[in-house]
């Protein structure tokens, strides 16, 4: 009996043996519900643009703005700023957002895009990549260019040099713009943020971005972008083509500089008592639509800014301004690229030509274009708490304003420098672009910083803001090998960027 | 020949007897013809009845716990024998794996024991806890001081880098999750306090725990082996039973909760940035002296200025009260035990408590061959937890940092319009605002239950069968009114939470002896069916309509809901073979073969095989004497592993969402636009499982009739392949990469030593020491890649695990110092920073585990006085105090006093250039003011200090009353036992303001840092024990 019993026994284990061997169905629960393995090119396209407006407008105009001078936050990582006080830890959730996110993302499309043969897909991809790495090296210098964003290849990346980057961008522009009008694209439709599918004002877009990036060079090349501009390329001709990046007056759908300063918490920004200064001595229109007057307290309605690295604790909204409606209401748009930028680097353009026809027109263009930009945004818009109403600004306004002795071309002594001062207001919606003309442009021809209060750099301002620790720890041997690591507090104010011929 | 007949018909006889111990028949003891298996068993009254074939005849008596005796039947024919208890020869049983009882004599590797009493003494409401100190080689660590906040367990060290190095908790066999969900992934720097959900079982239902500490004794589980197991069994009820009574046991304990330790704070400066400038709404403390003059407080109010004590006017004492019932009964044929427990916790914290109701049923029925049983366990648990860590609603973060020239009781908390008043802005709020506008409530229903099924073919074949679950439910509602600082418009949130493992395991065992008791071989196989899932969904919204409606109707924004799923199949199929020598010499062999679903089909399945020695030399050699009594030497040799988590084989596009650190971000679809992200971590189709390898050498020794007790081991354990996501730089596409690669090396020795001082019928005194020292040290990465993040803050500091140190560093900024190592100090005179430490790089400030740990226990126990305490400690290792770092900037902490005397930093200072640097010592005299601590609040080695302390963590003195006091009337009355009970009492240390054993980051991997963690509890009070 027992014989038989380990016999059955026996048998019954192989049994079970085989059974679990070959259950391979049993095994097949390893697909992720959660997530896709492939996902339509359309649906990558909305977080590229989000993600690339975000950090554009939200962090990046943090670190630029506070350096810039149009913020001084009070407390926190804005007084940090405002002090000069750059760490490499700073900005390594930016960094890694762009390429981990925007640059990603983007490759991901063009190579879908290319797949389902759809070149306007392509085109944007690239459009928007140009647009990314533009930011990047203006603010970094040299980066991982060539082997970026390729994992299979390269799972740690050189540095390219910032020349070969900017060659780079050009080249990827001028593909964009040959993609976006490959075929008649009409497939493309509201997931595209900007533009809804309209390619012409893609091409518009791209061509801004190529101005503006040979005229970055204007030190390097001072030619280049008057070259371009003698090809009659298609240009943004109004604020309707203006790239704007959309926010939406719903949670996790506002706008970054909102969500920073109203919804977070935090309670530690304001704006900066020079460029306050700066608007209120020459009664600029734009003055509420910048500034939001202060909500609580004895100076409640008025506006005021903080000195840069003033230490003076705003929480409770009484003493300082925030940044205004028209760049921080909820849903505020992000500024990627403006028809008014375009026309002041005209302007500034044909200024050194010694066009000084060309440059007035160009120049009042673009203060006009400025000026109805922000009040189609916030005009008519009131500030929650006080009731203040921001003004319209009528033709008649703009008028007035263009004719003052503070602002008319014609009656400037150094035209040059009333250019960029009119630039630099305009810029508040693009700091990073303001810092790269501060230092392409120099002192002489450019509105004055202060020295903030206890600054870090010895009263210098900074060439570039330092390598993120994330790249020293994790890609250390390339960046010792290319542009070097950087040294707290002092890389960052004595190495210029390869444009910035000092 | 007749002669012979007569002889051998006369010699075959019965010989009867009865066996007693203590003076009380002894039930279930075999009683054996020595040399053969013929034998019986005594029954309930201790009696036997054997046939022997002579005079010669030696009969044996054995039964566990005592000794065996030996008796030559001579010409009697009634044979009484009186066993006494065994003198710790180690034939006391203990559970190993797979709920197999051996004996502690023939196991090769180190298994710790504690026993269900000391747990249910320690008065912990967390059986984790409870294990703190008395077991060499097991590192506890509290998160905090929170009611229902989680403890970590680690057994010898880290065996992952960046996975699972908590060991696996199995209750009667039923394997139990340990998560320790609402910490996210143990990287969080925010959350709530949640338990680790083994902290569900009740401590008093307890009957013993073996922690099996390495995977040489976890070997049959497989994969999931590596860290080791502790085994907890519960009560079955069998020793009522066996006395054939109904055993009532009444349990009731109370005690008062306060913090252990405050922080030490200066009482002069009032609240303001500016030094010695009064404000309202900063967070820092450099305003002028408080001497009574007139200020505007927050309410606009001129008041003079006064010294108040935040702490105290918030904090208030907490209460712990425990209530246990228990039935335990049966017969010769079966056994149950039942009991109801309830817990209930109110926090220091005002607002939070947490309750644990459980009802437990365990019982089992016998035949001659067939067993069946049931253990099922229900518990309910839940309250109001608090919020942790960095978030605003943490009321510790401001309350630590409350100047104390501000009135929190007095000045209230919230306007007629009902916004808040606080001491300052941002997004922490007024704490209590936080206890009465916020909450995070939860719900816990949890089901954890097994059948068992056995049948036994006859004496040597049996076949046991057993399929349990562990299911789990969770529901939680948070709430912040409008007006909290992280949420101005308000918010409520939705968490469901599911978790569910089922378990299924056939195993047939085998045992008998060989040529006489000369061999003995015990055997068996099993098969394994496991599966677990788990299951979220979340949703919130924000922006209320109506104020005091806490419903998710009532809110106008709705954030995009969350849901992700779960589910992981394993299967395995497990042997062991046990081979006797004389009862002196054992080998055991053990290998397991598991299939994993969570990796790819190549590489699915994985064979672990073991093997250990135990050689008890004392027998063997027969050295005897009293002095030396019992040796043993065991050595063992095993390999583990661990397969990968779900869904990690591709690379996957989720929903975009993204936030900066700052602000929420982020979350489609927006406007109705959906949009996909290519997910950050590459997976990789390509993973294998880990592998675990450990070798284990230990003796056993007893000394002086085993009042001297030395149990010492060393192990080695190499894991590699360790599959972890890898830090890349973000311009490859992907922050991280999922990868076989790395090495840990841990190596360790832990020894228990035991001593009996005195032992009388009146008095005993027993001493129980146990210490550990591990290194576990990271061998390899991968190639390209020297650290890895294991947790922390994403700056500064962060926890790191880097290629040729200890398992976990902590990685932040440091001072710069000159080329010999002195502080370098700010030598430009037009530099704010004049005099003040400069900030240097970041850098390795130090390692994370502790150089050693220990715990020493003493027993003193006089007729019917009980006297225990048990202090627990440890040595080494680096802390860094984020609390102290910030109470420094801000200006509360003790060593900000000093802002009116000049100080002159001990360092050096450069006056030559930066080309050709000229190091003098530092004269520059500086005060430290608001711009001081600034600076110094930048330099994260300023406050990691070397992690030290002696705690007394257990404290209990016992009275047990006479019987003879209800012997007459009150006979039904088995036993009466009145206790003082304390609980972290006391703590020694070199850390400033914290209990060093605090963790900022839950129980996760990225330990050594603390700030503003929820103090630990000191626990005082009192419990009475009936027994019917």
């Amino acid at each position: 009996m027992t014989t038989i019993l380990y016999k059955r026994i026996t048998s019954l284990f192989l049994l079970l043996a085989l059974a679990t061997s070959s259950c391979d169905d049993f095994f097949d629960v390893n697909e992720s519900p959660n997530s896709l393995t492939e996902v339509p090119p359309a649906t990558l396209l909305p977080p590229i643009i989000s993600t690339l407006g975000y950090y554009a407008y939200g962090n990046f105009s943090l670190y630029t703005g506070s350096i810039m001078q149009y913020y001084a936050g009070h407390r926190g990582q804005p007084l940090q700023y405002a002090q000069l006080d750059f760490r490499a830890s700073d900005t390594d959730n930016s960094w890694s957002a762009i390429y981990s996110g925007v640059l990603e993302d983007a490759a991901a499309l063009q190579q879908q895009a290319t797949v389902t043969e759809q070149p306007a897909y392509v085109g944007i991809a690239q459009i928007l990549k140009a647009n990314s790495y533009l930011l990047l090296t203006d603010i970094y210098g040299d980066i991982p260019f060539s082997q970026a964003n390729n994992i299979d290849e390269f799972i740690t990346t050189e540095y390219d040099a910032q020349e070969a980057v900017y060659n780079g961008i050009i080249e990827m522009l001028n593909n964009g713009i040959e993609n976006v009008q490959a075929d008649d694209a009409s497939y493309v439709g509201d997931e595209d943020l900007i533009y809804e599918g309209d390619m012409d004002k893609w091409v518009r877009y791209a061509n801004t971005l190529k101005l503006r990036a040979l005229n970055h060079l204007s030190l390097r090349q001072p030619n280049a972008a008057q070259e371009f501009l003698s090809t009659n390329p298609l240009l943004m001709e109004s604020n309707a083509d203006n790239a704007l990046v959309p926010f939406f007056d719903d949670v996790n759908q506002y706008n970054p500089r909102y969500q920073f300063d109203n919804v977070s918490g935090r309670e530690d920004a304001a704006v900066s008592e020079t460029f306050v200064n700066m608007l209120t001595a020459l009664n600029d229109p734009r003055f509420l639509y910048y500034f939001e007057p202060i909500r609580n307290g004895d100076l409640e309605g008025t506006v005021a800014g903080n000195y840069p690295g003033d230490t003076q604790d705003d929480s409770g909204r009484e003493r300082f301004s925030r940044v205004g409606l028209s760049l921080a209401g909820p849903d505020a748009p992000a500024v990627l690229a403006s028809y008014a930028e375009t026309q002041f680097i005209i302007a500034e353009v044909m200024q050194r030509a010694g066009n000084a026809a060309a440059a007035q027109e160009a120049y009042e263009n673009a203060v006009t274009a400025s000026l109805n930009y922000h009040s189609a945004v916030a005009g008519g818009a009131t500030y929650p708490g006080t009731g203040v109403e921001i003004p319209e600004i009528s033709e008649d306004d703009i008028a007035t304003y263009l004719a003052q002795q503070t602002v008319s071309y014609s009656a400037a002594a150094n035209k040059l420098e009333r250019i960029m001062e009119q630039k630099y207001i305009a810029l508040y919606t693009m700091p990073y672009e303001a810092w790269v003309d501060y230092r392409r442009v120099g002192d002489a021809n450019y509105p004055d910083l202060v020295n903030p209060l206890n600054n870090r750099t010895q009263n210098r301002i900074p060439l570039r803001l330092p390598y993120p620790q994330l790249e020293i720890d994790l890609n250390g041997v390339n960046l010792q090998n290319g542009p070097g690591i950087p040294v707290p507090n002092e890389t960052l104010v004595t190495q210029s960027l390869w444009w910035d011929v000092q | 020949m007749l002669l012979g007949l007569i002889t051998s018909a006369w010699a075959q006889r019965t010989v009867s007897g009865k066996v007693t111990a203590d003076g009380e028949g002894l039930p279930g003891v075999a009683v054996r013809i020595k040399g053969t298996s013929q034998g019986t068993v005594t029954d309930m009254d201790g009696n036997y009845r054997l046939e022997v074939p002579g005079n010669n005849t030696v009969i044996t008596f054995t039964f566990i716990g005592y000794a065996d005796k030996e008796v030559t039947v001579g010409n009697r024919s009634v044979v009484d024998v009186v066993l006494s208890e065994d003198v710790e020869t180690l034939s006391e049983v203990v559970v190993t794996a797979v709920g197999i009882e051996r004996e502690q004599k023939a196991l090769g590797y180190s298994v710790g024991s504690v026993s269900g009493e000391a747990i249910s003494e320690s008065r912990s409401t967390n059986v984790v806890n409870a294990l703190s100190g008395k077991v060499a080689g097991v590192q506890v660590t509290s998160s905090g001081g929170g009611v229902g906040q989680g403890a970590r367990v680690t057994l010898r060290g880290a065996r992952s880098l960046t996975g699972n190095n908590e060991p696996l908790f199995v209750v009667d066999g039923i394997i139990i999750s340990n998560a320790n969900d609402g910490n996210s992934a143990s990287t969080n720097v925010t959350g709530v306090a949640q338990p680790n959900r083994a902290a569900d079982i009740n401590p008093e239902d307890i009957e013993s725990i073996s922690v099996l500490k390495g995977p040489a004794a976890a070997a049959l589980y497989g994969i999931r082996a590596a860290n080791g197991a502790i085994i907890i069994t519960t009560k079955t009820g069998r020793g009522a039973a066996k006395r054939g009574e109904l055993d009532i046991d009444f349990t009731s304990t109370y005690m008062v909760d306060e913090p252990l330790r405050l922080p030490d704070y200066q009482n002069t400066y009032a609240q303001g940035s500016q030094d010695f400038v009064y404000s309202n709404g900063t967070s820092r403390s450099f305003g002028p002296r408080i001497e009574g003059q007139m200020h505007t407080n927050v309410l606009g109010q001129e008041v003079p200025m006064r010294v108040y004590d935040p702490r105290s006017q918030f904090l208030q004492t907490g209460s712990t009260a425990i209530n246990n019932l228990s039935f335990a009964g049966g017969d010769e044929k079966s056994n149950f035990y039942l009991s109801l427990g309830a817990q209930n916790q109110e926090s220091y914290l005002p607002g939070n408590y947490f309750d644990r109701y459980t009802a437990r049923i365990n019982a089992e029925r016998r035949t001659e061959r067939f067993t069946a049983g049931i253990n099922l366990n229900y518990i309910h648990s839940g309250g109001n937890t608090p919020f942790l860590g960095q978030s605003g609603s943490n009321p510790i973060f401001s309350l630590f940092h409350t100047p104390v020239s501000y009135d929190l009781a007095g000045y209230g908390y919230q306007r007629e319009d009902g916004s808040q008043i606080n001491f300052r802005g941002g997004s922490f709020d007024n704490p209590f605002w936080s206890a009465n506008n916020t909450y995070y409530k939860n719900a816990n229903d949890r089901v954890i239950g097994a059948v068992n099924l056995g049948y036994s073919f006859n004496d040597n074949l049996r076949l046991d069968y057993r399929l349990n679950t562990d299911v789990m439910n969770e529901e939680s509602k948070s709430f912040y009114e409008v007006g909290t600082g992280g949420w101005q418009n308000g918010r409520i949130a939705y968490d469901d939470l599911r978790r569910q493992e089922i378990n299924s395991d056939l195993i047939l065992g085998y045992d008998n002896n060989f040529g006489g008791d000369v061999f003995s071989f015990n055997g068996l196989l099993g098969w394994n069916v496991n599966q677990r899932t788990y299951s979220y969904e979340g949703i919130a919204g924000t922006n209320f309509v109506v104020p005091g409606f806490e419903n998710i109707d009532n809110t106008s924004s709705k954030e995009v809901p969350v849901e992700t799923d779960e589910r992981r199949r394993l299967m395995g199929v497990y042997g062991q073979v046990d081979l006797g020598y004389k009862n002196y010499l054992f080998l055991t062999l053990t290998g397991r073969n598991d299939w994993s679903s969570t990796l790819p089909v190549e590489e699915r399945s994985f064979f672990y095989p073991s093997a250990s020695l135990a050689f008890a030399f004392t027998d063997a050699f027969d050295f005897g004497g009293s002095a030396f009594n019992f040796g043993k030497l065991r050595l063992s040799a095993a390999r583990t592993g661990n397969d990968a988590a779900p869904y990690s084989l591709s690379p996957l596009f989720s929903a975009a969402a993204f936030s900066d650190g700052f602000t929420d971000g982020i979350a489609f679809p927006v406007n109705g636009v959906p949009g996909y992200s290519a997910n950050d971590i590459l997976g990789n189709p390509n993973i294998k499982p880990e592998t675990v390898t450990n070798y284990e050498a230990g003796v056993d020794l007893r000394f002086l009739d085993s009042r001297v007790t030395l149990d010492a081991t060393y192990f080695y354990t190499k894991s590699t392949d360790l599959i972890f996501p890898v830090d890349i730089t973000p311009t490859t596409g992907y922050t991280n990469y999922l990868a076989n690669a790395g090495q840990l090396d841990s190596k360790g020795l832990e020894v228990a030593l035991g001593l009996n001082p005195i032992r009388t019928s009146d008095f005993r005194w027993d001493v129980s020491l146990v210490w550990s020292r591990i290194r576990t040290e990271v061998v390899e990465i991968i190639e390209g890649v020297d650290q890895i993040y294991l947790g922390g803050f994403s700056g500064d500091p962060s926890i790191q695990a880097q290629v040729g140190q200890r398992y976990g560093i902590i990685r932040g900024t440091s001072y710069q110092r000159d080329p010999n190592g002195n502080i370098l100090v700010d030598s430009d005179p037009t530099s704010t920073t004049y005099g003040f430490p400069l900030i240097g790089g970041t850098e390795s400030l130090g390692h994370v585990e502790p150089d050693w740990t220990g715990g020493l226990r003493n027993s003193l126990n006089f007729k019917g006085i009980e006297l225990d305490f048990l202090f627990d400690f440890r040595k080494g290792g680096y802390i860094w105090s984020g609390t102290s770092e910030l109470l420094q900037f801000y200006g509360v902490a003790a060593v900000t006093e000093d802002r009116e005397n000049p100080v002159i930093i001990d360092g050096v200072k450069n006056v030559g250039g930066s080309e050709n640097p000229n190091y003098v010592p530092n004269d520059i005299a500086i005060f430290r003011r608001a711009n001081y601590w600034d600076q110094v609040s930048n330099i994260t080695e300023a406050n990691v200090y070397e992690n030290n302390w002696l705690k007394l963590r257990e404290l209990n003195l016992s009275y047990s009353l006479p019987s003879s006091l209800f012997a007459n009337r009150f006979g039904f009355v088995r036993g009466v036992k009145i206790s003082l009970t304390g609980r972290n009492l006391a703590l020694w240390t070199n850390v400033p303001d914290i209990d060093p054993e605090g963790s900022a980051f839950g129980t996760g991997n990225g330990q050594g840092a603390s700030r503003f963690d929820l103090p630990s509890s000191r626990s005082v009070g009192g419990s009475i024990r009936v027994q019917f």
